[in-house]
């Protein structure tokens, strides 16, 4: 099994979003979503993500809710706002552009 | 759980759009749902359970406490940054909603806005001016709390007077008494030196100080230095001057190459050293063009050479600082020794000259503006017409309150409505207030432009004297007119706010919003005889400074101040003789007479408005003792041939003196009247014997002239013995005056101060100016009060008549259907017009009554500031009577009027 990557700064909210674009869910849903999407390369602290929630709350880029799971728990779900998804989608094209950019300058061919 | 409401529709009813807070049981809830998931998982993974827990509150940092606080935290900042966002969006909702609102009715927004705008300048306005004259201190003044200025009480029998100006000795003694006196400055304001010479020459104002002026003061210079110990010294090394920025920026354009650059004032070339910070113009708000050194004043002939030792000479003010630990009265005692001292041992000196000034007390007082200008006409005059001003910003703020409050019956339904479907009650009134507010703002606003003109346009014409370099708008004005502002809000806003907020929701529903509630309208009928008060108030006062002014101008001087000018050259400082001196005003007065428009012209060596006054004793042969003239001796002028028919002084008896009398150095004279009625009570004085300075050869008294007032508020006449002018009299000719054939003698200033500068390249700068401007300083208080008194009157009336329009015309839309009923029931136009009327016109007498009523007892607050007449004159207040009564028809009329014409059958219908 290859190390766990620990998260880039500011590409927590980023993933939240992401997964949340997808469809409503509660905290422990995103953890696995994210988990089940990088096959668990990506190491997600439990508690940053929480605190993560709270802040794009906060930004009113999602918004909770409280709601009944499928085992009958009572779990706060979570959803995008229209301001999120409009956060999500720029901030993506932003991210691909400087990771291209970055990837372009790192793998380049290099000069002896 | 509260029920459910969409948040958009919400946000249209302006109900709560909050987001509860996360309470941290809702915390640990949600933690708890994600740890026992987690486990299940590790589990169905295989971990055993104990192993499962504890991996799983390690993702969570290892202990169940550790987080809950830290995810606590998180939601801190959350709730925090959610609340502080709602409250800029409900703000900026309130805003959108009051302007979306306001912009349904233009019309009474505009009227608010615009009356606020009025109200609130004119008290920027005359905050501007107050501020700059009583409640700022000095520019550039280290310190000036602890800056004190030596004052002089003079007792004599009956009175005592405040005296600034004293001797220059008396300020080496106190520099000498180092026990209590840390600082001292002296200085001394001259107005009347020239700059360049011939034809380009311009007066200025200067101070005459010591090297201790700027460091007693604390001042340092903008540009170059400030005088030095250096500059104390002899008088060669002397010669420099610094010059103030104003002066610097309005002349040199702001050369800084300055420095080092000769510059011709009076009779020496003087180099520049230095340049005054911008705005520093000393302790006194008067403009000053440059300072120098003090032992340059007997070269201006503003003291004599042996000025530092002379105690005859009255001349500086005195500044101090004081040694810690020493108080102001301990050092004002100390002083009044010093003084005494100094003056008998100088009396002594100089024996037979009268000393006297052993009861003189000197006092120290502040400079601070504020306790300095107390006693000061203007300065009263200032604070009066402050409070003239807050008075208006109240009859604005009465009129946006009442207009708010017709506004506030007519939405009683629409408030209802929100009230029944559960809008709190808080959120409604924060509603009505941001209305206010979204008003009070464009008002503020727009005040900002009246007060920068309104400031701009005193400082040119009633505050021309100060020196005023900075921005007429300050940030304090800034200030002070957005607290009005919000002021404003309160109390325009508050009260219809807290009204609206409380209607009986089922009444208003029921009513169909048609009906005002009694206490509304009696807020309102309150508001409109407040409103016609306080603008009668007002009227009263422009009455009484109207009729001030008047009586002003209708003073008898004895001369007509519009038709003559005085023109003086200080050719003294520029060693002309006595002889030298009549040679070259003889000349002037020839050319002066050449100017088109010159009726005649005259010179003589002082004037009723000039500042120079010479003492003469008389006596008549065979009487011991004659009347005592009000001020100790009789004065005399030298005239020559034409000056009582040039300043236009009726001779009552006898002839003028003529140029024969001149030529042949005549043994002559003319009384002024009070002098020979004085002298010779029910006799006639000409052809009497009287004894000139000692002589023992008779003069012959020829003619008696009319009195010639030297003020306005002169109470009594000098005894006044005119001579020919002639060498014999030491003053000589020191003034040209010159007669207009018509009233607008202003126009032939710059006429007669160009020929007489014409004479010669060299000369000083000729000052020539009407006995209108120079009457001007002692006129200007009751100009200026009868002036804004006036304009703020107008306001005042302007704005309550529109409050009363507005209120009734709101009225009688209300009562359309009452009207239309009446009018089918067969009611006449003049029944309506009357009833309609009769509510605008019985708050219009109430509010005279009262307004009356206030101003009467006011009227003693202001008598000091009146010039012969009571402040409870009659024509005033009957004035005053007739406008409101004529504005509260004009302004009832016309809605009344509208309310007749009301059809029955629409207003019927209507409903």
């Amino acid at each position: 099994m290859p190390p766990t990557l620990s998260l880039v700064k500011g590409t927590l909210d980023l993933l939240i979003l992401r997964a949340l674009a997808w469809q409503p869910m509660h905290g422990f849903e995103i953890a696995s979503w994210l988990e089940e999407r990088s096959s668990g390369a990506l190491d997600v602290d439990d508690s940053a993500l929480y605190q993560g929630l709270y802040r794009l709350e906060g930004r009113e880029l999602i918004a909770a809710e409280w709601g009944i799971t499928e085992n009958g728990r009572r779990a706060r779900y979570y959803k995008v706002t229209s301001r999120g998804k409009a956060h999500l989608k720029q901030e993506t094209a932003t991210w691909v552009r400087y990771t291209e950019t970055v990837t372009g300058i790192l793998t380049g061919p290099q000069e002896a | 759980m509260a029920f459910h409401i969409r948040p958009r529709i919400r946000r249209a009813f302006r109900l709560s759009l909050r987001r509860p807070d996360l309470t941290k049981r809702e915390i640990e809830e949600e933690l708890r749902t994600h740890l026992a998931l987690r486990v299940s998982q590790l589990v169905e993974r295989g971990m055993s359970l104990a192993e499962a827990e504890r991996h799983a509150l390690n993702r969570f940092g290892g202990s169940w406490e550790h987080a809950v606080s830290r995810l606590t935290a998180a939601g801190r900042v959350r709730d925090g940054r959610l609340q502080a966002r709602e409250r800029i969006d409900a703000l900026w909702s309130d805003l959108r909603y009051a302007i979306r609102t306001l912009s349904r009715q233009p019309a009474f927004a505009l009227v608010v806005v615009l009356t606020l705008a009025l109200g609130i300048g004119a008290n920027a306005t005359m905050f501007g001016v107050i501020d700059r004259l009583l409640l700022r201190p000095p520019p550039h003044v280290r310190a000036p709390g602890e800056l004190l200025a030596i004052n002089r009480t003079a007792t004599q029998p009956g009175n005592s007077q405040l005296l600034v100006a004293m001797q220059y000795p008396l300020y080496t003694l106190l520099r000498a008494d180092t026990a209590a006196f840390r600082e001292v400055a002296a200085s001394s304001f001259i107005t009347g030196l020239t700059l360049g010479s011939g034809a380009g020459a311009e007066q200025v104002m200067g101070v005459f100080v010591n090297s201790d002026y700027f460091r007693t003061l604390g001042t340092s210079p903008a540009l170059g230095r400030v005088f030095g110990l250096q500059e104390d010294g002899d008088v060669p090394s002397s010669d420099v001057v610094v010059l103030s920025h104003g002066f610097w920026q309005r002349r040199f354009a702001s050369d800084p190459s300055i420095l080092g650059k000769p510059l011709r004032v009076g009779p020496r070339s003087l180099t520049v050293i230095g340049v005054a910070p911008e705005s520093f113009s000393g302790v006194d708000p008067r403009r000053v063009d440059m300072w120098i050194p003090i032992n340059q004043a007997a070269v201006y002939h503003v003291a004599r050479e042996q000025f530092p030792t002379l105690w005859s000479a009255i001349w500086v003010q005195i500044h101090v600082r004081l040694k810690p630990g020493v108080s102001a009265s301990e050092a004002a005692a100390r002083a009044t020794t010093i003084y005494r001292t100094g003056v008998s041992e100088s009396a002594g000196a100089m024996k037979g000259k009268r000393g006297g000034p052993g009861s003189d007390r000197l006092t120290l007082r502040s400079i601070l503006p504020a306790e300095q200008l107390a006693d000061n006409p203007e300065a009263k005059l200032a604070r009066l017409l402050f409070a003239v001003a807050a008075v208006v910003l109240m009859i604005a703020c009465a009129n946006v309150a009442s207009l708010a409050l017709a506004r506030g019956s007519e939405r009683r339904r629409e408030i209802a409505v929100r009230l029944a479907l559960g809008v709190s009650r808080w959120r409604l009134f924060r509603m009505w207030v941001s209305e206010t507010m979204a008003l009070a703002v464009c008002g503020g606003a727009l005040a900002i432009v009246v007060a920068e003109w309104g400031i701009s346009l005193l400082q040119r014409t009633l505050l021309s004297d100060f020196a005023w370099t900075e921005s007429a708008l300050d940030p304090r004005v800034l200030a002070v007119t957005l607290g009005l502002v919000l002021l404003t809000i309160v109390l325009a806003g508050l009260a219809p706010a807290l009204r609206a907020s409380r209607p009986d929701v089922v009444d208003a529903l029921k009513t169909g919003g048609r009906v005002g509630s009694v206490a509304l309208s009696r807020v309102r009928s309150a508001l409109m005889i407040g409103q016609a008060a306080l603008a009668v108030v007002l009227v009263v006062g422009a009455g009484l400074f109207v009729h001030s002014l008047k009586a002003a101008a209708n003073v008898r001087l004895g001369y007509e101040p519009s038709q003559i000018l005085s023109a003086t050259m200080d050719v003294k400082s520029y060693g002309y003789s006595i002889p030298a001196r009549a040679g070259l005003y003889t000349a002037m007065r020839e050319r002066a007479l050449n100017v088109p428009g010159v009726a005649d012209a005259a010179i003589s060596s002082t004037h009723p408005l000039m500042a120079w006054r010479f003492g003469m004793p008389v006596s008549v042969p065979g009487r011991d003792s004659l009347p005592q003239p009000p001020m100790g001796i009789p004065f005399y002028n030298a005239v020559g041939a034409g000056y009582f028919s040039t300043l236009g002084l009726r001779l009552v008896d006898g002839r003028p003196l003529t140029a024969a009398d001149v030529s042949a150095k005549a043994r002559v004279a003319v009384l002024s009247e009070t002098m020979a009625r004085a002298y010779w009570p029910g006799e006639r004085a000409v052809d009497r014997c009287i004894l000139l300075d000692g002589d023992s050869v008779c003069t012959t008294v020829v003619g008696v002239a009319a009195d010639a007032k030297e003020r306005v508020q002169a109470a009594d006449a000098p005894f006044l013995v005119y001579v020919p002018l002639s060498p014999r009299w030491d003053p000589g000719a020191n003034a040209l005056l010159v007669r207009s054939r018509d009233a607008d003698g202003a126009r032939l200033v710059e006429p007669v101060r160009r020929a007489m500068q014409g004479i010669s390249p060299n000369l000083p700068y000729a000052d020539v100016q009407s006995f209108d401007d120079l009457l001007m300083p002692e006129i200007r208080p009751w100009r200026t009060a009868a002036t804004l008194f006036s304009l703020f009157g107008a306001l005042a009336l302007i704005i309550a008549a529109g409050g009363l329009y507005s209120v009734i015309s709101y009225g009688v839309t209300q009562r359309r259907h009452e009207f239309g009923v009446r009018m089918a029931l067969g009611a006449q136009v003049g029944d309506v017009v009357r009833q309609v009327m009769d509510q605008g016109v019985r708050a219009a007498l109430i509010g005279l009554a009262l307004g009356s009523a206030i101003a009467f007892v006011a009227g003693r607050f202001v008598e000091t500031l009146l010039f012969q007449t009571s402040p409870r004159s009659p024509s005033a207040f009957a004035v005053a009577a007739a406008l409101i009564v004529i504005v509260a028809l004009a302004a009832t009329f016309i809605p009344a009027w509208r309310a007749s014409r009301v059809d029955p059958v629409t207003a019927l219908r209507g409903d």
